[in-house]
């Protein structure tokens, strides 16, 4: 299987432009109205502040734009649109910062730990969450906001070019870190 | 808790988590952004038409030896400049970015193309600045004072200079912090 994801050369972009413009247009837009909180939430778990989230939409809907001429249907829309954007957020996270330090990191400033024996409302246990994923290794964060956003183990194979057993062992191992991270917040 | 529910609950907490109007307007970013693309992409083709075609049609019109030689020095730095930019951007146009791994290896390459492409543009910049000396000293009919004054040397040396050479340091250090959180992601990968 051979898709390309990243945005190439701009000139193959607009001659492909020219080619199926309308049809182009209508699928890019079919793809931002279905996926949009999605995207914006895996664009969320990469960056610290809103600025940035919105700057890395903008860098994965323009990826999308340019690669769709060259989606041959080799796999789902949906999947090819998750590659594009993982592909995006990498490259958005090397530009950013060192990797390493992701796994240590606190992203949110406001104090993340509520009252022990306060009942969590569900807006806070989302934020916890949200917290920990962003705690997580970059290839754990990978496989669990794929995963949270309902991809089956197939499909996040395919967004990230490992095997499904590979996946498997990710995710239990995502799952674990997660469970440690929210914890820890409580 | 059975780890299916336990997902299943993260699951549901996870997308209420969205802000669905910072996607709303993406569509017109995106028109915004691909003309911006469009400019940049003309805009070498239209610098090298420009001076390229002004030094000819000049060489044309006074056939003037030294004008005839300017046009060709012109054209072999010219051509110098697209040979070189086009080798350097070889392998990091089509990517084969079917996973991750090959992600990062074809961003690794755009980095360290980026970073020669800054060392070639540095002996580019210096060999025509001494090009434009020589020619000042060898047909401007003035002293050295007055050609170290005159509008071309003052731009491309007294201030290009020093700009480029800021640009580069800063440029440089962006792609290798860039080169080393991409290596190191290549090395997270490769350990998995």
């Amino acid at each position: 299987m051979k898709l390309s994801t990243a945005p190439e050369t701009v000139a193959a972009g607009i001659q492909l432009d020219a080619v199926s413009r309308p049809d182009i247009e209508e699928r890019f837009q079919a793809l931002l109205d279905s996926n949009g909180g999605a995207l914006v939430r895996l664009a969320a778990s990469y960056t610290r502040s809103t600025s940035d989230r919105d700057d890395l939409l903008q860098e994965i809907a323009m990826a999308l734009w340019q690669a769709l001429p060259r989606f041959r249907g080799e796999c789902s829309e949906r999947t090819f649109l998750f590659r594009i954007a993982h592909n995006r957020c990498l490259a958005h996270l090397s530009r950013r910062r060192p990797l390493v330090a992701l796994e240590e990191e606190e992203i949110w400033l406001e104090d993340p730990r509520p009252p022990a024996d306060l009942q969590l409302s569900e807006a806070q246990r989302g934020e916890q969450l949200v917290r920990a994923v962003h705690r997580l290794p970059l290839i754990y964060r990978q496989v669990i906001t794929l995963t949270l956003e309902g991809l089956s183990y197939r499909d996040v194979a395919q967004v990230l070019g490992i095997s499904e057993s590979n996946v498997g062992v990710r995710l239990n191992r995502a799952r674990q870190l997660l469970k440690t991270f929210i914890e820890d917040q409580r | 808790m059975n780890p299916h529910i336990e997902m299943e609950a993260w699951r549901l907490l996870w997308r209420a988590q969205s802000d669905g109007r910072a996607a709303a307007d993406l569509r017109e970013r995106v028109a915004r952004e691909t003309r911006r693309k469009k400019v940049v992409l003309i805009w070498p083709v239209i610098v090298t038409i420009a001076i390229g075609g002004g030094t000819a049609w000049r060489a044309n019109v006074s056939a003037h030896f030294e004008d005839v030689l300017l046009a060709m020095e012109t054209w072999a730095f010219i051509a110098v400049i697209w040979t070189g930019a086009l080798w350097l951007e070889r392998g990091t146009w089509r990517p084969l970015g079917d996973t991750t791994a090959a992600f990062v290896d074809l961003s690794i390459r755009r980095c360290q193309s980026a970073l020669a492409g800054v060392r070639f543009a540095g002996v580019v910049y210096v060999v025509q600045l001494v090009i434009i000396l020589l020619w000042q000293f060898r047909y401007a009919p003035s002293g050295p004072a007055l050609i170290l004054s005159s509008w071309p040397v003052v731009v491309l040396g007294w201030l290009g200079v020093p700009g480029f050479a800021a640009f580069g340091v800063w440029f440089s250090g962006r792609k290798r912090a860039e080169l080393r959180h991409l290596l190191d992601l290549r090395r997270q990968l490769r350990e998995q």
